[in-house]
């Protein structure tokens, strides 16, 4: 089992409401920290939605640099934090190519966790474990209007959408940071927008 | 604000748990009923509040928004934690919920809805009645009244104003933060607004208006000008028929989240149906609805459509006939059919038809006049006998037609008409005798009084240009090439079907109508009409299907009517104001008029209708018959016969009622949705308090029902705090689904009533100081005194649930738990054909006479579109037809006066030029004769309104508007700005929500989503101090207080401009004009044309106290008041501004 997102970039309108569902699900506050992000980038041959969270890797850069220990991965590809044990070294943030770990200000999480390390642990998409452990699927995926978003075992993705493609730098550049490897394995299937004529 | 944080011990969660609230939902249900609810807080007004405690509950919003979806809120310890959408995963039929229609109809919401809870948890929500006490807007004016002191005192206003100026001085403005239904609803539809609002009949009338600020322009031209109607649009027309789809300047996407994934899955068929079926996007900013559908981006200016089409037209002209005017080898569009049945693209004479007469029977069913069947002759010359049976239709000057503006210099357009076939008594080649001959065009000579060398009006320097594709393609920037390529989509029916979309935005604009105008006419002669898929509409899709199990609960209620009165243009309120006020809004009282430049003071002091005038002469006092009704002169000796009788004071002069009270329920236009709130702001500024003295009836009062301090309420005399969905039981019309009841599921702040309970209020508050209105608060309840409308929908539902139905059997409890049944798609197959009219339209050209015999004339008829015998008579009946959309217009004192029918497709209107001279002219019976009707002028003595669809250079707007040429940004830092709706507030409602104003917020210099004024804004409603000071003089705080975390909203510019203007991404930019100023950060994409600046609309105005600049970044402070031509309604699409950085 390696559980995996779907995204079809032709459908996505970019509206937030993935983003927006996530942080009212997990209970982020407004501010600067969003698990999932929406964004439409402006490359040659058009524009480019892109809804992306925590990419759940086969070999997750996060967690093999995590000193404190506080990453690991679930038997079901989940990618998770033990919030309360990050030491807040940031060194996952730097390693992942996308950019997923986050971390808070006191604004955005006033409340510290019981216990925790860190005032600011390390934050990011959990796969919505409450929910797909109770058959419901993520948040974001029951939340798309535009049926952009699925989730579900990577191959039987790969199964159920033959258009889709995995990501990767070449086909999306906009989805890493500038000098990220991409050699992570990222869990994420995604059918491409075609090109858009701008007369 | 408590955060739920499902982080805080992750891994104890990865076991299978779930939060002990959702069980406790399944088990307890979401009854307001259920044990275990609490009592709101003591100081809550009213009755007691029940809330469930542990449930989850279905629920919608009531907003104008552009649909209403399912949100599911969860309740946890009686607080709202979170929200879930709809996940119906059966359909009423049994069939299973699949994204595969294009018709499905799960109700997902979108980010508005599922980012609610910061809206209802809000710091700044309003709690207590308030009141002015020093000068309008001044925040430390404000003071807690009681609630039942502050009603009193309304009422009592009310009643001055209304004894003394009459029913017709008392305005319910335009709302919409609380619309979506007629229980609790603020906005057209609902107890305050509008026509059928029926708070302002119970307390004895009022003003009414006529549409919305929405789509005024659009509403205005309906169809009955020119008799193009769309075809039906819908997701299954699209997937299974469309060839081409068009989008001109569309934002659905965006604005109507119930049909969004309509419009993306029956494109997904289009293209599957057929490869080569293409979607264009038309537009200056390439917005998300482009971005996600477009196969082509098309970059046109701002407000050039009509440029667009013009040099389409002449593309299709130019490859219809030579030079010479002959009709070319293989012509693009269909002469024969233009000639007869488009009335006014060509020249042609003066003619009659035959039209026969009907059959007419007396009282005692004898037949008094006899049928004779309607011929469709043609004649040249006025009939000597019968003349009852012929309908006129009057000569289109050569010079005037649409063909002769388009080839302004008469080239091609020689020809004669073709007089072969024999078919010569009925169609156009009958024109072929008229005496002298008549040719289909000629050089265009519309007069330019001032002369085309001195005219500043670019339009008018123009009406001899040809408009051609390269004429075009300077004014728009469109290639020429793209523009013939679109004519030939348009032109060639290979290409069709064509479904052509228009967006809201085009009907806000200056020129608007002449869009609408303009795409009818091309339509109709590129003959992209009558035939499946060939459709002109705004939206398509999302509700295929029939809904079962909808609740509808129906309140008796004895509504007195609402006597006689004039209804206005609704953008002309702010005129009525300035006309009821006129001789107190001078420059000692504070007026000084300097944000409109073409109205002086002086110009209100003597109660000149701003822009004469849509309805706002009409606002004086008027005579009334026992019933309310007005009475009309027909006093044959009078010069006013036919017009109202009005109300006169001791000297004999008409009382100037104006608009002296508004009451604006839950809306945002009295100052932040209207153009030009610089203006609006020093009119309320100069004009005396409504609380110096409630008796008195000669001050403005105005009074606002809000969640908020919002700009609206800030501005007004009296604040009520209001709940808002989720805080009152409701009812509400889910888009893709049955109507559902919403119960209290959250606590409101403070005294906040909901309409249903404030208008109860209310209305007893005035049997208090009028015994007339005893009894009226316990009929708007139904008949029983604090009858509440959850006590109304369990008596409907009882009825409903022991009828046969979906809902038989059911108990309120099980309904509760999951009211929302989706309509059952309706997925069958559409079969492709023609109406009724194209089949009999093509039929009829190629009649030969002999054939004719016993064919019945063909009119074409814009409300039946039927193959009809017409009568004479229709002209007049069709005078009031809605289809003309004259905006509570359409009374005039002279209909005789009106122009026939042509009974034809109409590109060429003298009807639309006479009804916007005679519009309102009843009630002008006290003005001079000259002053009747609104004067067709503009500054040079030409007329405003022509009978063809025209470009309108969008430079004379604005010249115009600001003052003068020299008034106009300067030319080399002009940029035209549009305010088009983003997803993340509905209009202005929701400005304050910080889960969606950090998505369109940024801090100077930051990314985007760098916002982060989280409960630093939208704090004004918050208790003032012991010494009744607010401690937080500005609606953000953040930006007063200049704090590193300040936001503002985000302008959109082109990348090249920016980088010409010295403008980097995120630096804070000043836009302005000669109406106003804002700052904004700047956002620089690629999506924006060059020389276009996207300021999106709804932010909230928040003037800097000492510079003026709104900080808030409402694009309304850059708009004009100037209204858009001929419909009179709002231009706020259309600015001229200049930007530069501002260094911090």
């Amino acid at each position: 089992m390696r559980y995996a997102f779907y995204f079809d970039q032709s459908r996505c309108m970019s509206c937030n409401t993935c983003s927006v569902a996530c942080k009212d699900w997990h209970g982020v506050n407004p501010g600067a920290v969003r698990w999932r992000k929406v964004d439409s980038h402006e490359t040659e041959g058009g524009f480019f939605n892109l809804s992306m969270s925590c990419n759940h890797c086969e070999t997750p850069a996060c967690l093999y640099v995590c000193t404190a220990g506080a990453i690991y991965k679930r038997d079901d590809g989940i990618v998770a934090v033990d919030r309360a044990i990050c030491q807040k070294i940031e060194d996952c943030k730097i390693e992942c190519p996308y950019d997923t770990p986050q971390f808070a200000n006191n604004k955005q999480e006033p409340e510290t966790i019981a216990g925790s390390f860190t005032r600011h642990p390390m934050q990011k998409c959990d796969f919505c474990v409450d929910r797909i452990d109770n058959n419901e699927p993520p948040i974001c995926v029951a939340s798309c209007p535009a049926y952009a978003l699925d989730y579900g075992d990577y191959a039987e993705l790969q199964d159920k959408y033959p258009d889709a493609v995995p990501l990767t730098k070449d086909d999306f550049p906009y989805a890493y940071k500038r000098d990220a490897e991409d050699n992570t394995g990222p869990s994420m299937l995604i059918k491409k927008r075609k090109g858009l004529k701008i007369t | 604000m408590k955060s739920f944080d499902l982080l805080s011990n992750l891994k104890s969660k990865l076991s299978i748990t779930r939060r002990g609230f959702l069980h406790g939902a399944l088990a307890v249900g979401a009854s307001a009923t259920v044990v275990g609810c609490e009592k709101v807080d003591e100081d809550t007004f009213g009755k007691d509040v029940e809330v469930p405690i542990d449930a989850i509950v279905y629920g919608s919003t009531g907003h104008n928004c552009g649909a209403r979806c399912i949100t599911k809120a969860h309740v946890s310890n009686g607080r709202i934690i979170k929200f879930t959408t709809d996940d119906t995963a059966k359909y009423t039929d049994g069939t299973d919920v699949s994204a595969d229609s294009e018709n499905c109809t799960q109700s997902r919401a979108c980010a508005k809805c599922r980012g609610y809870k910061h809206r209802l948890y809000h710091p700044g929500r309003l709690k207590y009645a308030l009141k002015q006490t020093k000068k309008r807007g001044d925040l430390s004016g404000f003071v807690r009244v009681s609630y039942a002191t502050a009603l009193t005192e309304v009422a009592t206003k009310h009643k001055a104003i209304t004894d003394k100026y009459g029913s017709e001085s008392f305005h319910s403005l335009y709302a919409c933060g609380t619309i979506a239904s007629s229980y609790q609803g603020g906005g057209y539809t609902g107890i305050w607004t509008g026509m059928n609002g029926i708070g302002g009949k119970y307390v004895g009338g009022q003003l009414s208006y006529t549409d919305d600020y929405s789509f005024h322009q659009k509403s205005f031209f309906g169809n009955r000008y020119t008799g193009y109607t769309s075809e039906t649009f819908n997701a299954p027309v699209v997937a299974q028929h469309v060839k081409n789809l068009v989008l001109w300047g569309s934002n659905i996407l965006s604005t109507v989240n119930e049909k969004a994934y309509s419009w993306i899955r029956s494109v997904e068929k289009m293209k599957l149906r057929d490869p080569n079926a293409k979607v264009y996007f038309i537009g200056p900013e390439f917005v998300d609805t482009g971005v996600t559908l477009a196969d082509e981006w098309i970059k046109i200016k701002p407000y050039t459509d009509v440029a667009l089409i013009m040099g389409m037209l002449y593309h299709m002209i130019e490859k219809t006939f030579e030079t010479t005017g002959e009709i070319k080898a293989n012509p693009m569009l269909d002469v024969k059919y233009l000639d007869t049945m488009v009335y006014g693209f060509f020249a042609s004479p003066e003619y009659w038809i035959h039209i026969g007469v009907k059959e007419v029977k007396d009282e005692n069913n004898v037949i008094t006049t006899v049928e004779v069947k309607a011929t469709g002759e043609i004649v040249l010359s006025e009939p000597s006998q019968n003349l009852e049976q012929y309908n006129k239709v009057d000569a289109v000057p050569a010079g005037r037609a649409l063909a002769s503006y388009i080839m302004g210099d008469g080239n091609y357009l020689g020809g004669t008409y073709d007089a072969t076939g024999d078919n010569a008594t009925y169609t156009s080649a009958k024109f072929i005798s008229a005496n002298p001959p008549i040719t289909r065009g000629a050089r265009c000579d519309y007069l330019v009084t001032a002369g085309v060398g001195t005219t500043p009006y670019m339009y008018k320097q123009d009406f001899t240009t040809p408009k051609t594709p390269a004429w075009a393609s300077r004014i728009t920037g469109i290639s020429e090439t793209k523009i013939k390529e679109l004519a030939e989509i348009y032109a060639n029916p290979a290409n069709h079907p064509v479904a052509s979309t228009w967006a809201g935005g085009q009907t806000k604009q200056s020129e608007g109508v002449m869009t609408f105008f303009a795409m009818h006419s091309m339509m109709l002669i590129s003959k992209v009409w009558g035939e499946t898929g060939n459709v002109f509409d705004r939206a398509f899709g999302g509700s295929r299907g029939e809904a079962e199990g909808n609740l509808s609960v129906k309140i008796d209620r004895n509504v007195p009517d609402n006597p006689g009165s004039p209804v206005i243009g609704c953008t002309q309120w702010l005129s009525g104001i300035k006309f009821a006020f006129g001789d107190q809004l001078t420059t000692t009282n504070g007026y000084t008029g300097s944000y409109v430049h073409d109205h002086t003071v002086t110009d209100v002091n003597d109660r000149k209708a701003y822009f004469d005038d849509s309805g706002v002469k009409s606002l004086i006092k008027w005579k009334r018959d026992d019933k309310g009704k007005l009475i009309v002169i027909t006093d044959n000796t009078s010069s006013a016969k036919g017009c109202y009788e009005w109300d006169k004071d001791s000297n004999n002069k008409p009382i100037y009622s104006g608009v002296r009270f508004i009451l604006n329920a839950g809306g945002n236009i009295l100052i932040n949705q209207h153009m030009n709130p610089n203006d609006s702001r020093q009119v309320y500024e100069s004009l005396p308090l409504a609380s110096e003295s409630p008796t008195d009836p000669d001050t403005l009062c105005l009074v606002s029902l809000d969640n908020f301090l919002s700009p609206s309420p800030r501005w007004s005399d009296y604040i009520f705090p209001a709940t808002t969905n989720w805080e009152q039981e409701d009812i509400l019309g889910i888009s893709l689904g049955n109507s559902i009841y919403v119960p209290v599921v959250s606590k409101a702040p403070g005294e906040s009533k909901a309409p249903y309970d404030f208008t109860n209020e209310l209305l007893k508050a005035y049997a208090k100081i009028d015994p007339r209105k005893s009894g009226l608060s316990t009929d708007f309840t139904g008949g029983v005194a604090d009858k509440s409308l959850e006590m109304h929908t369990k008596e409907a539902f009882a009825v409903a649930s022991s009828k046969a139905g979906i809902l038989q059997g059911k108990t309120w409890d099980e309904y509760l738990k999951n009211p929302f049944l989706p309509r059952v798609p309706n997925d069958s197959v559409i079969t492709k054909s023609k109406s009724k009219l194209r089949t009999n339209i093509d039929k009829y050209i190629d009649l030969s006479n002999e054939d004719r015999i016993g064919t019945p004339f063909i009119k074409v008829d814009t409300s039946t579109y039927s193959v009809k015998h017409i009568h004479q008579s229709v002209n007049l009946v069709g005078l009031n037809n809605a289809g003309y959309g004259d905006m509570g217009g359409g009374e005039f004192s002279n209909p005789e006066t009106a122009p026939d029918s042509p009974s034809r497709f109409t590109v060429y209107s003298p009807m639309f030029v006479w009804r916007y001279e005679n519009r309102y002219s009843k009630f002008h019976g006290y003005l001079a004769t000259a002053d009747r009707g609104m004067k067709n002028e503009d500054s040079e003595g030409d007329p405003l309104v022509y009978p063809i669809p025209m470009y309108f250079n969008y430079e004379d707007y604005f010249m115009d508007a600001y003052g003068g040429v020299d008034k106009l940004p300067p030319v080399n830092n002009r940029f035209l700005l549009t305010t088009t709706h983003d997803r993340y507030r509905v209009h202005s409602s929701q400005a304050e929500n910080p889960y969606l104003r950090e998505l369109t917020h940024r801090t100077v210099g930051g990314d985007l989503y760098s916002g982060d004024d989280w409960n630093e804004y939208a704090l004004l409603g918050v208790e003032p101090a012991e010494d009744g000071k607010y401690a937080i003089p500005r609606l953000n705080k953040a930006i007063a207080e200049n704090k590193a975390n300040a936001t503002y909203s985000e302008i959109w510019m082109n990348d090249i401009d920016a980088n010409k203007k010295g403008i980097r991404d995120g630096d804070l930019v000043e836009v302005s004009n000669a109406i106003g100023k804002v700052h904004c950060v700047a956002r620089l994409s690629k999506r924006c044309v060059e020389g276009f600046l996207g300021l999106h609309q709804g932010c909230w105005y928040d003037p800097d106290p000492d510079t003026g600049v709104d900080v808030g970044g409402n694009c309304n402070t850059l708009m004009a008041s100037r209204p858009s031509r001929a419909d009179h309604g709002n231009a706020q699409q259309s600015a001229m501004v200049e930007i530069k950085r501002v260094v911090v």
